[in-house]
């Protein structure tokens, strides 16, 4: 029983959460009809949509209006160099094809389901989960498969992060696809002046094979979750993120002489700290832009040495349609014994013809000591109703 | 540990007293997506509301940052007032769901969506990307037309006296001098058009932001410097439009503060057209302070270039 506590505990929190989100709203819903429409995006389909030709009886237009928001954006890849990972990679590639299914459930919650589909790993729910929208007390909580709130970089999805890999310390210890869980997520937001926010995660450990800082052992092994983050107006045009980040899970099996015994598992502690700086001018918002971010992070298992990586980039757009920009990466080997410490960086200069599109021209460093370069042009597009600016 | 006790004590004390100071202000808390609604919510709340507005006049609506910041703001508002017609659409949606507020979420009662009640220009048109940032439900630029404030007035004064019932009698007898005053100022505003030439006149402008202010004033919008909404000028286009402006004798050229001018600037001197940069939101510039101020600021714009005072 007391191996599962964890789990039964985050269970009942979900449901207190539920209930009392559920209560709250009940005690403000409107009485404006008219104002009735989810949080995100309308359904944009015509409602003078006619039948279909043919003898096929279209549904009633009014029906697509409780549709959700479908959006899907395509990655095309190419690459070339010396130094790809795997070092047999084609040439081109559709990287993947992300689908997004977006709306509100009820007058408490929301759902949010983005479908990953790609040649190497098939059809995978990349998220899928249910967000409480009216919990009281500055909290909301989600439900499902999620990205994990550890530190800033993780959460985007990889789609959408400006570089056509992943860098360096990012993927040896949170995997190619980044550390996602299943399980549930609770984020309050602090009653202060400033911006002060703090969230916690019950998942299950992923596996050793997708996340390499964790390796699920048991069902019941759980991994537990702390961020908080804040972020001030440095100024009109400046402004600065900063954000800390724990995560425990497990690490497989304890080591046991005795062969009756069934062993614990080990576990692994994850540290991570990121910074992000902006600059933006406010009233020439669409012309120029900078963004820059650091992250660091540490692995500590129970029965290895500290490893830690990291890694720094800028964006600078310097043009309406034009980026420029760099990341400088250094990890060490996550599971080598030695200190085996390396350091890369990746350059790009990206073109948007529109907000929807961008085409990327990328060169890449993985080890500067090996000094041998990959290059890759890397394009998104996406369809759909407009979606949320990044930030 | 003295000191983490310290810190701790203090951080308990924030968190408890914040709340406590923020009720002791008995005012109703509005937080507006722009200065145009946040100058008629205090035309109409008055005294009993405290107003502030997430963006600035001079920038551009489509393209503001959703700052965490702007949670703080919104998690303690008793009304939340939008543009909508999906203006606000790169920004508002992903804030209102991450305020921990649900009176403001959709559907809430201090949740208000000003375009309620608008008929909005430029709906039922193709809706494609093909034919660049469209806005599906309508073009949301409604405020533009000085009618259409009285109509935002009384969306948020529903609103207002849907959070506090009691202030209902207050807000409606300041809609009416609203009203009032708006009427009587749009008789001088459609007249002032007149004298100075505007009502009748060709204009180009910047982006698709001004057809509710052009059915105000009686002007004709004959083209755009951009060539799709949110599409920047290929100097195809704007060769194109040189000569069509030239050809149909434009001689007034409006551009939004927050698009680079140096483009509009080359064609007003290609083809003669007075170039305006004009303020579409109060706060656009430091004199344009209230909602009815906006359009007197516009309209000496227009004046001063028209009758070569310059912008």
């Amino acid at each position: 029983m007391r191996d599962h506590a964890g789990a039964i505990a985050a269970l009942a929190v979900a449901c207190a959460f539920g209930l009392a989100s559920v209560a709250i709203a009940q005690e403000s819903s409107s009485p404006d009809s008219t104002a009735t429409a989810p949080a995100v995006p309308q359904d944009t389909t015509p409602v003078d949509a006619s039948p279909v030709s043919g003898g096929v009886t279209a549904p009633p237009a009014g029906s697509n209006l409780l549709n959700p928001n479908i959006s899907a954006i395509g990655w095309f890849q190419g690459q070339a160099g010396d130094a790809l990972d795997p070092p047999d990679a084609k040439a081109f590639q559709l990287r993947e094809v992300e689908l997004g299914y977006q709306a509100t459930v009820d007058p408490y919650s929301r759902a949010d389901f983005f479908i990953s589909v790609s040649p190497e790993e098939g059809i995978d729910v990349e998220e899928g989960y249910l967000t409480l929208l009216t919990l009281p007390a500055g909290f909301t909580a989600k439900l499902g498969k999620f990205r994990s709130n550890f530190g800033k970089f993780n959460r985007t999805h990889p789609p959408e992060t400006p570089f056509a890999d992943r860098p360096l310390a990012a993927e040896r210890f949170l995997g190619e696809e980044g550390l996602s869980g299943v399980g549930a997520s609770v984020s309050w937001l602090a009653p202060l002046p400033f911006y002060l926010n703090v969230d916690g995660e019950v998942t299950n450990t992923p596996d050793s094979t997708e996340v390499p800082a964790f390796a699920a052992y048991r069902g019941k092994d759980l991994m537990y979750l702390a961020r908080a983050s804040t972020f001030f107006d440095l100024g009109e045009t400046t402004n600065l993120t900063l954000g800390g980040s724990y995560a425990n899970g497990a690490n497989g099996p304890e080591t046991t002489v005795d062969p009756l015994v069934t062993p614990d598992a080990r576990r692994a502690q994850l540290y991570g700290a990121d910074v992000t700086f902006r600059w933006k001018n406010p009233k020439r918002a669409i012309y120029r832009a900078l963004t820059a971010q650091a992250e660091w992070m540490a692995r500590d298992p129970d029965n290895g040495p500290r490893r830690a990586g990291g890694y720094a980039w800028a964006d600078y757009q310097f043009a309406r349609r034009w980026h420029l920009g760099g990341r400088y990466d250094w990890s060490q080997a996550i599971a080598s014994i030695a200190d085996d410490t390396t350091a890369g960086g990746l350059g790009f200069l990206t073109f948007t013809p529109s907000e929807f599109w961008a085409l990327s021209l990328q060169a890449q460093d993985r080890d500067f000591d090996a000094g041998s370069m990959s290059y890759f042009f890397k394009t998104t597009f996406n369809i759909g109703p407009h979606g949320q600016h990044p930030f | 540990m003295n000191r983490i006790t310290a810190w701790a004590a203090f951080l308990a004390l924030a968190i408890v007293a914040a709340p406590q100071a923020a009720r002791a202000d008995k005012k109703i808390y509005v937080v507006t997506t722009t200065e145009d609604l946040a100058s008629i919510t205090n035309e109409i709340g008055g005294d009993l509301v405290t107003v502030e507005s997430l963006s600035k006049g001079y920038q551009d609506p489509h393209f503001v940052d959703a700052k965490p910041s702007y949670l703080v703001k919104l998690k303690k508002a008793d009304v939340f007032v939008e543009v909508g017609r999906d203006l606000e659409v790169g920004w508002v949606p992903g804030l209102l769901n991450s305020a921990r507020n649900s009176k403001i979420l959709p559907g809430g009662t201090g949740f208000v969506d000003a375009s309620k009640n608008i008929q909005v220009m430029e709906l039922g048109g193709p809706v494609g990307r093909e034919q660049g940032d469209v806005h599906p439900l309508g073009n949301p630029h409604y405020w533009l037309d000085p009618e259409n404030g009285i109509v935002m007035a009384a969306a948020i004064r529903d609103g207002l006296s849907r959070v506090s019932p009691a202030g209902a009698p207050t807000f409606a007898s300041r809609y009416a001098d609203f009203e009032k005053r708006v009427r009587a100022k749009e008789a001088e505003w459609k007249q002032r058009a007149k004298s100075i030439g505007l009502t009748g006149m060709k204009v180009v402008t910047y982006h698709r932001s001004w057809p509710y202010f052009a059915r105000a004033f009686g002007f004709e919008v004959m083209d755009f410097v951009e060539p799709k909404p949110g599409v920047p000028p290929t100097p195809k286009h704007i060769q194109d439009l040189t000569t069509e402006m030239k050809a149909q004798s434009v001689k007034l050229l409006l551009v939004e503060p927050y698009f680079d001018p140096k483009m509009p600037q080359q064609i007003a001197r290609n083809t003669g057209a007075a170039l305006v940069i004009l303020p579409p939101s109060v706060g656009a510039t430091k004199d344009v302070t209230s909602y009815l101020g906006l359009f007197d600021a516009q309209l000496a714009l227009i004046q001063n270039a028209l009758t070569g005072k310059g912008s």
